[in-house]
């Protein structure tokens, strides 16, 4: 059984708010990201029928799940997807077991006692099936949740903030674990997070969405690398947006600066003034001019320290605006550079992004 | 015997609260705006109006005169002055104590559990037997009891309704306002001692059933 196709528009309106999205998917796992309130939780809803949209159609393969134009609008119960919200809602008064058989209802009790252990083998939970949800760990949680949802055989698996509830010390291993989720079970996962890091390490597809606009979806790099506005840019991360002229086909002006681009910009666009972004860890501190391309003198703002990387703020003498650059701590130690110092960035020319 | 009589009287009313109660208590679960708010109003009414009052209305729709009481006559049943008429009244006042505990039971019971059991296939009514209840019955009981209670020490409106028949729709509580009436001090004390005593006991158990529900949130 190959994962099923997932085409989603939606047009849907919850309070005051205006929530949009179109998007199609065929890979394995999905994340839709974007900040507190730009309306994840409710796409997802919307797509298991726990709300329903004012307008727009949501489709699941060959399958309608909601067409407000033709009355279409199935319960959750027909529409055969895994949903799992974020603090998991395992019923607590029932065994690991019984929570997991709970949506094979349709089948005979031997076939249901059958399918409940195979995915407590699977799941590595076969010692906890006479267990309550309350005597297992969050990972445990996590997994049993994730049983009683694939049970069923859903086409999709719908996953709110997944590793929102789980301590850091957890994650790797669970982020681990999900990924391997879609090839064992033959289901897409649609996830929702506002944790970036986390989109990134587990889908190979992003959605982004901000106050319920969609602004963006495709293959995460194609989205971190090369975001289609500004204001994507900043949501993904890409925190140096600078106004720049096209000189040539592989030169842009940076006011005081010539900075060299790598793909080259389309010919016919010369002196156009586009606006451009560049990714913080795309832009490498120096101590002194190495003579490489786009090397400018800079100024260290200011560091902020998160352990293993640094985030300082730069500003190249009479630019603007400054510059966001990440450099890992060992890296800054061995420069000896603090707040206050001169020294040299140097702009990767393949990564100068022009926004179309 | 009116300790009998009153027993039979209160555990008719309360099973009869809890169906009624739990069923409006389902029904008014989560639900918002003005209408259901007036909804809820009248189901509370009786926890505010004076039993009389309560009483009074009861006479007026269930008297042999009226349309409901003379419909009811055809079929043979009688509530005015009968011991089915104290249990009339005390359901009335004994049905807003089931549906509020019960409501607040139903309403306790995470709302994601239920999202997850729809995506799950399962039906609405199969949800509320299968998650809902068992996670809320301890509320919902409570309720019953306190339901129990109520209609064990219902006064007002059965006087009303029931009259004071000895046998027939003499509860307890009546039997306690006759003997003091009569001047009957020692019948007065003892009877009162059996309603205080099965009402301490009642209350004790509520805050059983209560106490479990917060220690396991």
């Amino acid at each position: 059984m190959k994962p099923h196709k997932l085409a989603v528009t939606i047009d849907l309106m919850v309070e005051n708010f205006h929530l949009q999205a179109n998007f199609q998917a065929q890979d394995e796992i999905i994340a839709i990201f974007g900040p507190s309130g730009a309306g994840k939780s409710t796409i997802l809803r919307a797509i298991a029928g726990l709300i329903t949209p004012q307008q727009g159609i949501i489709r699941l393969g060959q399958r309608t799940l909601f067409d407000a134009q033709q009355n279409i609008n199935l319960p959750p119960q027909k529409r055969n997807l895994g949903y799992v919200p974020q603090n998991y809602a395992l019923f607590p008064h029932l065994s690991i077991a019984e929570n997991i058989a709970y949506g094979l209802l349709p089948h005979p009790r031997h076939a249901r006692h059958q399918r409940a252990h195979e995915l407590l083998e699977l799941m590595q939970l076969a010692d906890f099936a006479h267990r309550r949800p309350g005597e297992l760990s969050g990972g445990q949680q996590q997994r049993v949740a994730l049983a009683r949802a694939l049970a069923p055989n859903p086409a999709i698996l719908l996953m709110d903030e997944p590793l929102a509830a789980i301590e850091e010390s957890l994650r790797q291993k669970l982020r681990a674990e999900l990924r391997t989720i879609p090839q064992r079970f033959n289901v897409p996962i649609l996830l929702v997070t506002h944790n970036l890091s986390e989109a990134n390490s587990l889908a190979s597809q992003l959605v982004i969405l901000d106050q319920g606009k969609m602004c963006q979806a495709g293959p995460k790099d194609e989205i971190m690398q090369r975001p289609t506005s500004p204001a994507t840019a900043r949501i993904v991360g890409m925190n140096n947006i600078l106004s720049m002229r096209i000189l040539d086909t592989k030169t842009l002006q940076w006011d005081a600066y010539n900075l060299e681009v790598i793909p080259a910009p389309q010919a016919g666009q010369r002196n156009a003034t586009p606006e451009v972004g560049i990714r913080p860890e795309a832009i490498r501190l120096l101590k002194a001019d190495s003579g490489q391309e786009n090397t400018l003198p800079a100024r260290i703002l200011d560091d902020e320290d998160f352990g293993p990387e640094h985030r300082l703020s730069v500003r190249v003498p009479d630019q603007k605006p400054d510059l966001e650059i990440r450099i890992s701590t060992p890296k800054l130690a061995r420069l000896g550079l603090n707040p206050g110092d001169k020294a040299y960035i140097q702009i990767d020319p393949a990564s100068i992004h022009i926004f179309p | 015997m009116p300790l009998l009589l009153s027993l039979r009287v209160a555990a008719l009313s309360a099973l009869l609260a809890a169906i009624g109660g739990i069923t409006l208590a389902s029904l008014l679960a989560h639900k918002q705006g003005l209408f259901w708010h007036l909804i809820d109003g009248i189901i509370n009414l009786p926890l505010v109006l004076p039993p009389t009052v309560l009483g009074y209305y009861l006479l007026i729709t269930l008297s042999q005169r009226s349309t409901l009481g003379s419909w009811l006559g055809n079929l043979g049943i009688h509530l005015t002055f009968t011991w089915g008429g104290a249990v009339v009244a005390a359901s009335i006042v004994a049905l807003p104590l089931v549906t509020q505990s019960a409501r607040a039971a139903i309403e306790s019971v995470p709302s994601e559990l239920l999202d997850v059991a729809r995506t799950l296939g399962r039906a609405p009514l199969a949800i509320f037997l299968t998650i809902t209840l068992p996670l809320a019955w301890r509320g919902v009981l409570a309720g019953i009891v306190l339901a129990f209670a109520r209609a064990l020490g219902e006064f007002g409106a059965t006087l009303m309704i029931a009259g004071n028949i000895p046998g027939q729709t003499q509860t307890l509580p009546i039997a306690i306002y006759d003997a003091v009436q009569a001047g009957e001090t020692d019948r007065a004390n003892q009877l009162s001692l059996l309603l205080t005593s099965a009402a301490i006991v009642l209350l004790v158990s509520i805050r059983l059933l209560t106490n479990r529900i917060s220690a396991r949130t």
